[in-house]
């Protein structure tokens, strides 16, 4: 599979991830389709790497990558604990509920 | 063998990390420490850092070239030690967050310091992810401490999503600038766009617009404002002051950095790209906030049309623009902590509306003269200082042509003195329905709001210290 083979399906990630943050309700389902953005992002980054590696620095790519998967576990940690204090608060993590703040 | 020398050029912001840590781990655990009052010592660290801060001369590259440590950074670093001192003091005076948990509170702020540190002398993608990631994760948990209101916790997760989606548009924004271009350098991907930009392709508008998105989230701009007014509303008030001002002259100063390398063939499309959002932004942002009803959300979308104000200096793109902003900043700082201090004086209990403020000039005279002086001069009417900063951001505008951002700006400013003279209106002419108890509070905050508006008026006046300190800004790169 070349280049494009990989871009297609970070695309597509990166699409379906906007399509469920945008149309689920639940806070968790919203999360997992940043998930799947940063994911798609990670992807990019490890292919072009790969295939056009830049002269000056190889790596460049891969560690971006990682960082990534870094970047997306702290996000997850903070985010669940966040929405496990709106349940306690709450009793329910729905997106399209929670509406005391408004205007 | 590694030259170690140049990594000391760094050292505010490894003394910053190590309170961090120290903050989260050895405060809770040893006994010896956790008897000591933990906001003298943040703020000692503080000190100390702007005292390095101060000590530190020249322009040097470190940890890869992804980061540069000069002047600018320096001054920058300066002003948001500022900010985040008056936030503790304002933390002290307020009685929204527990404060049996100053050590992680402390221990929050301090890792959003070291990103605001890493913000103002990124040089490179990868540290741009890393230092905005590092303010915001804290930033979700800072919103969430109001102890006075459940919907803080909810505001939070607003916060949290927005945050991490504008983060997934970014990386993902950033991978397609890294597969043009082949480098993560700020000073090698514009030369790098340069000749899909010439071609006006679709992808290099693509690539730089997701990028930018999680910069503009960083300084609440459309389309990334969403989060803004809830965050705003329901955090502790100490907490929205910060908000309001530190991450956002760190997101200012990332944004400078990085579009100061873009080469010259690319000026008129990204300051038509700026000029777009900073036009939203204020529009947007002053068109919400004539409906509001409560005093933070009010404030929250006045800092929205700011940052689109300010948005004006960075559209321009040249070394005068950037003046502008650094001269504009100060007085931006002074006039929103005066005014958040001004409301949480104002409004002791938990409660924010507009119309709970009837009367209030017969009980508090100080504070609400203090009060209407910074939402004069957020509106910028003369003679406060408010007025001297636009001024020169409508020149620098005007010196570039950009007749439509000026006129755009202009009609916000007379649109945006409708709701801060609405809330002066009640304050002063209003009388209160029916008379509630006078909490007798401490001097402390006549005395703060009382220290932001004496320079608002000086500076409004007499603008020329100020100049004289923004010419430091032209040398800076």
């Amino acid at each position: 599979m070349g280049l494009t083979g990989f871009l297609t399906v970070s695309a597509a990630l990166f699409t379906l991830g906007m399509v469920i943050f945008i149309s689920r309700k639940n806070a968790i389902a919203i999360l997992m389709g940043v998930e799947l953005l940063l994911n798609a992002a990670a992807l990019n980054f490890v292919a072009f790497a790969r295939f056009t590696p830049s002269q000056a620095s190889q790596l460049d790519g891969q560690i971006f990558a990682v960082f990534i998967v870094l970047l997306a576990a702290a996000e997850a940690v903070v985010a669940l604990a966040i929405a496990l204090s709106v349940y306690k608060e709450f009793h329910q993590v729905r997106a399209d509920k929670l509406v005391s703040l408004k205007g | 063998m590694v030259n170690t020398l140049p990594y000391l050029s760094f050292i505010p912001a490894h003394v910053m990390m190590s309170f961090a840590i120290i903050f989260f781990f050895l405060a809770k655990a040893v006994p010896f420490l956790k008897r000591l009052p933990a906001s003298i010592v943040f703020f000692l660290v503080l000190i100390a850092c702007f005292w390095l801060e101060s000590l530190g001369s020249g322009s040097e590259a470190v940890f890869f070239e992804m980061i540069q440590v000069d002047s600018y950074s320096r001054l920058y670093n300066q002003i948001l030690f500022i900010a985040i001192a008056v936030t503790i003091l304002m933390m002290a005076n307020s009685d929204e967050l527990n404060k049996d948990n100053n050590w992680e509170i402390f221990g929050l702020l301090a890792t959003v310091c070291l990103g605001m540190m890493l913000m103002t002398s990124a040089t490179n993608l990868l540290m741009t992810v890393v230092a905005i990631e590092l303010v915001s994760i804290p930033s979700y948990v800072l919103v969430a401490l109001n102890r006075k209101l459940p919907a803080s916790k909810e505001a939070s997760l607003k916060y949290v999503l927005f945050g991490s989606f504008a983060a997934g548009i970014m990386v993902y924004g950033m991978s397609l600038i890294f597969g043009l271009t082949g480098t993560l350098k700020f000073s090698g991907i514009w030369k790098g766009l340069a000749e899909y930009s010439a071609a006006g392709n679709a992808i290099y508008f693509l690539a730089v617009l997701m990028t930018l998105s999680g910069m503009v989230f960083k300084i609440a701009a459309v389309p990334f404002h969403f989060w803004c007014p809830d965050a705003y509303q329901a955090a502790p008030t100490p907490i929205t002051a910060f908000l309001s001002t530190a991450p956002k002259v760190a997101g200012l100063a990332l944004l400078m950095r990085f579009f100061s390398y873009h080469v010259s063939l690319q000026t008129a499309n990204l300051t038509l790209i700026l000029s777009i959002i900073a036009m939203a932004t204020m529009t947007l942002g002053n068109l919400a906030a004539l409906k509001q009803t409560d005093i933070k959300r009010l404030l929250a979308y006045s800092s929205i049309s700011h940052a689109g104000f300010l948005l004006m200096g960075i559209a321009v793109l040249n070394s005068a623009g950037r003046q502008a902003v650094f001269f504009y900043i100060p007085i931006y700082l002074l006039m929103n902590l005066g005014a958040f201090m001004a409301v949480i004086y104002l409004s002791r209990g938990d409660r924010f509306d507009i119309t709970s403020y009837a009367g209030m000039i017969k009980k508090k005279p100080l504070v609400v003269i203090g009060l209407t002086v910074c939402l004069f001069s957020l509106a910028g009417l003369p003679p406060f200082a408010g007025f001297v900063g636009k001024f020169y951001l409508f020149k620098v505008v005007i010196e570039e042509g950009l007749i439509l951002l000026a006129v755009v700006a202009a009609i916000n400013s007379v649109i945006s003195l409708f709701y801060y003279v609405g809330v002066i209106k009640v304050m002063v002419i209003d009388s209160e329905d029916r008379p509630s108890k006078d909490i007798q509070t401490g001097g402390f905050p006549v005395v703060f709001v009382t220290a932001c508006i004496v320079p608002i008026v000086f500076l409004g006046v007499y603008w020329v210290p100020l100049l004289n300190w923004a010419e430091k800004a032209k040398l800076l790169f």
